[in-house]
């Protein structure tokens, strides 16, 4: 009896997921918004193996070679201290994914199980956890994570832990409201009348409903977490020079303007297309976990 | 304070503001109704790129594209450094030039303002722009429309009144939030810009350890915010009857 409920419970998740593939190929801009993540992902893994000067990832100094335009041996040219551009961008990548999946991962590893906790205890707890977000959310994210920064000193650890504080509260939101319609669902009532447990049903029940709309904002959430750190880069307060991230990268190029022009180039475009991609794939997803909602 | 309440009047923010308040929401209209036509898909890749361009690049690339190669605006700051600013009667030049009657002033700052106004308000344009479009879609679906048509209710009437009145709530939710947001992006614009406002103010104290000037301005920036999202509470009663009672 029981593994037959088992099998009807897990069949239709698979035919789900089936339909699921499907839709996705069906719309171009997801697909491209896979392709680049795909791509850009795929960068960051390899990176270390495919790039064309190893040796100038960490800053080497080839002053022979500096500032040079795009050409056959430096296929996006060379920074002012010789370092291959496409080298330090393709470095960059593994840089900025590992710290948007990182932010993202880590404030949804916050805030879920608070927005859960205060959706499903009510009361006075849920009252302390939601005016402790509502604090946090009440100032720009930008602006606090500078506030952040300045408070513990430069860096891109800090820079990561300042943006980790600013964007749990958004999963908290996102937990205790889905919690809160979920709790009022007659399934769950059934699974308490059947004797299912507090930690069994918050297990089987509450967090599988509430994973779609997770999924597709984290999704979107890695996409802004790495425009995030490439903005603090940029004004001085995240990555430090001769770290190859983006955003510090940019920083640097500024100096370089009018004249080599290039420089600034190569780095802006693969931030805006690792974000571009991951919102894509976000937005693609979100059409078919979460048709209902439809926020941007 | 003085120094904060100097830095706040910032012209390119206002312009940013205007922008996006006048052009988000007809372009949403324009798309919803075109649905999956050119200019549907044209504002939706504009859409999506306003969101995923980092403000920071794109301002560079602007300055390099209008100020250095087509020579067609000034690259960064308020004024040419060659330019005497006239005293203060708001701290606004565009209003003090125009009280004083310099055209040739106000004219060069708002040839300043333009770059920056664009970049700061393209992404929060272009979610208003997305959120509008999907409000206007499904508004267009629902029955009152289909009874409105029946009736012989003119299409401009039936768009402007029985649609966009109720994507209008969800819209200015997300147009109290990204005014917000507006604000602390001014942070990276003015860094690009060289604009001597309060973001750029912030960045600097924040790099020199100074932390009692970004706390100012983080309170500035937060207090903007809230009050941001009470007008937009307030006008959702206006708006929407049903909600004046709660």
């Amino acid at each position: 009896m029981s593994a037959a409920t088992e099998e009807t419970v897990a069949a239709p998740p698979r035919r789900r997921l089936r339909l699921a593939i499907w839709l996705l190929t069906r719309s171009f801009s997801s697909m491209l918004g896979l392709f680049l993540v795909t791509v850009i992902v795929a960068l960051a893994l390899a990176g270390p193996w495919i790039v064309p000067y190893p040796e100038h990832v960490q800053g080497a100094i080839d002053l022979a070679n500096k500032l040079q335009p795009p050409s056959a041996a430096h296929w996006l040219g060379t920074d002012e201290v010789g370092n291959d551009i496409l080298t330090r961008v393709i470095i960059g990548a593994r840089i900025s994914l590992l710290v948007g999946i990182g932010i993202t991962v880590a404030a949804a590893v916050i805030g879920v199980p608070l927005g859960i906790l205060a959706g499903l205890a009510g009361g006075r707890l849920r009252e302390v956890i939601m005016r402790f977000t509502d604090l946090f959310l009440s100032v720009p994210g930008l602006v606090l994570a500078i506030a952040l920064v300045a408070a513990l000193g430069p860096g891109i650890m800090n820079a990561m832990i300042a943006l980790i504080l600013v964007w749990w509260p958004g999963y908290v939101r996102l937990a205790e409201s889905k919690a809160l319609s979920i709790r009022e669902e007659p399934f769950i009532e059934a699974a308490r009348v059947a004797g299912a447990s507090r930690a069994r049903i918050l297990r089987r029940h509450v967090l599988p409903n509430s994973l779609s709309p997770l999924i597709v904002k984290m999704s979107m959430d890695i996409g802004q977490a790495i425009l995030a750190v490439a903005s603090l880069g940029f004004i001085g307060l995240g990555a430090k020079p001769p770290t190859p991230e983006w955003g510090a990268m940019i920083s640097i190029a500024r100096g370089y303007l009018p004249d080599w022009w290039w420089y600034a180039m190569a780095p802006g475009v693969f931030i805006y297309l690792a974000v571009l991609g991951f919102n894509l794939l976000g937005d693609g997803l979100r059409d078919i976990l979460d048709p209902r909602s439809n926020r941007g | 304070m003085t120094i904060l309440r100097s830095l706040l009047f910032n012209a390119f923010f206002l312009g940013g503001t205007a922008v996006v308040v006048l052009l988000g929401v007809p372009l949403g209209v324009i798309s919803a109704l075109r649905k999956d036509g050119p200019a549907d898909h044209a504002t939706r890749i504009f859409a999506v790129s306003g969101i995923a361009l980092p403000p920071f690049w794109f301002g560079l690339l602007l300055q390099l594209a209008f100020a250095t190669w087509m020579g067609l605006l000034p690259t960064s700051g308020r004024l040419s450094v060659f330019t005497e600013p006239s005293e203060p009667i708001t701290g606004l030049l565009l209003v003090d030039s125009l009280l004083r009657g310099n055209t040739a002033l106000f004219r060069e700052a708002l040839s300043h303002i333009i770059l920056p106004a664009i970049v700061l308000s393209l992404p929060c344009l272009a979610s208003i722009l997305r959120v509008n479009r999907s409000e206007m879609v499904e508004a267009l679906r629902m029955d009152y429309v289909v009874a409105a048509r029946a009736h012989g209710v003119t299409p401009w009437r039936i768009v402007m009144v029985h649609a966009l009145k109720n994507a209008m709530l969800p819209t200015l939710a997300i147009i109290g939030l990204r005014w917000g947001w507006m604000m602390s992006s001014t942070v990276l614009v003015e860094t690009v810009f060289d604009w001597p406002g309060i973001g750029l103010y912030a960045v600097s104290s924040a790099i020199a350890g100074d932390f009692k000037p970004v706390m100012g301005v983080t309170l500035i920036v937060g207090l903007n915010f809230m009050v941001a999202n009470l007008i937009v509470d307030l006008l959702y009663g206006v708006l929407d009857p049903r909600l004046r009672r709660a």
